[in-house]
């Protein structure tokens, strides 16, 4: 199994404020989806999208304690690409086999509120760095 | 924990963080190489050196020395 082999849904940035970054991207062209609360990452995300265009995934951190937090730390509060995302017909078995070829599972299949409670999961490999899955049903 | 497993241990842990000791007590905390993306290298050497597997929640308690030695010799 290859990552190339999958289709990339979004690329995920960090940045400091949901609002100023969005505005960023509505003045570049951008429809930006309204900024939803993630519990479970303790972030706040929205989608900015424009057709033939890769879609962005702006998360900030709700606070100190998300993840998003650290990597705005480290990059001295600029906003940062930090990870890709793929959609996938089969989360499960894709990180089976992913796990297979020593990618390390992050974080567990759960329900991402923004987006539309499809499934989603974190992996890491030293060589390509932080990648999320989403399950998208056929 | 054997001696051979505990130098094995110490070997990835100097390795990974680029550390010259790795003193008792060390933690992510009291450790600034020990950041979250080393963290993550830390745990795939781990797997990497001990044929072992480590999960999300694992992965997640195993902040410092002392909960890595109990995580990893829980597998050995």
């Amino acid at each position: 199994m290859n990552i190339s082999d999958f289709k990339i849904h979004h690329i995920g940035v960090a940045v400091a404020d949901i609002e100023s970054a969005a505005e960023v991207y509505r003045e570049n062209g951008y429809l930006c989806t309204t900024p939803v609360f993630d519990p479970l990452q303790n972030v706040n995300i929205c989608f900015a999208e424009k057709p033939d265009e890769l879609r962005a995934e702006l998360l900030a951190p709700a606070d100190e304690r998300s993840p998003v937090s650290d990597i705005l730390k480290k990059s001295g509060g600029e906003p940062e690409v930090y990870h890709v995302c793929y959609a996938v017909s089969d989360i499960d078995q894709t990180i089976s086999d992913l796990r297979k070829e020593r990618w390390l599972l992050v974080k567990p299949p759960v329900p991402a509120v923004a987006c539309g409670n499809a499934r989603v999961a974190f992996l890491y490999s030293k060589e390509a760095g932080l990648i999320e899955l989403l399950e998208e049903k056929s | 924990m054997s001696n051979a497993i505990s130098i094995r241990l110490e070997t990835v842990f100097k390795s990974t963080l680029g550390i010259d000791a790795v003193p008792a007590g060390l933690s992510q905390k009291n450790c600034e190489a020990w950041d979250s993306v080393n963290h993550l290298n830390l745990i795939l050497a781990l797997e990497a050196e001990f044929d072992v597997a480590f999960e999300p929640e694992e992965i997640a308690a195993m902040q410092d020395l002392d909960t890595v030695k109990k995580q990893l010799a829980a597998k050995l």
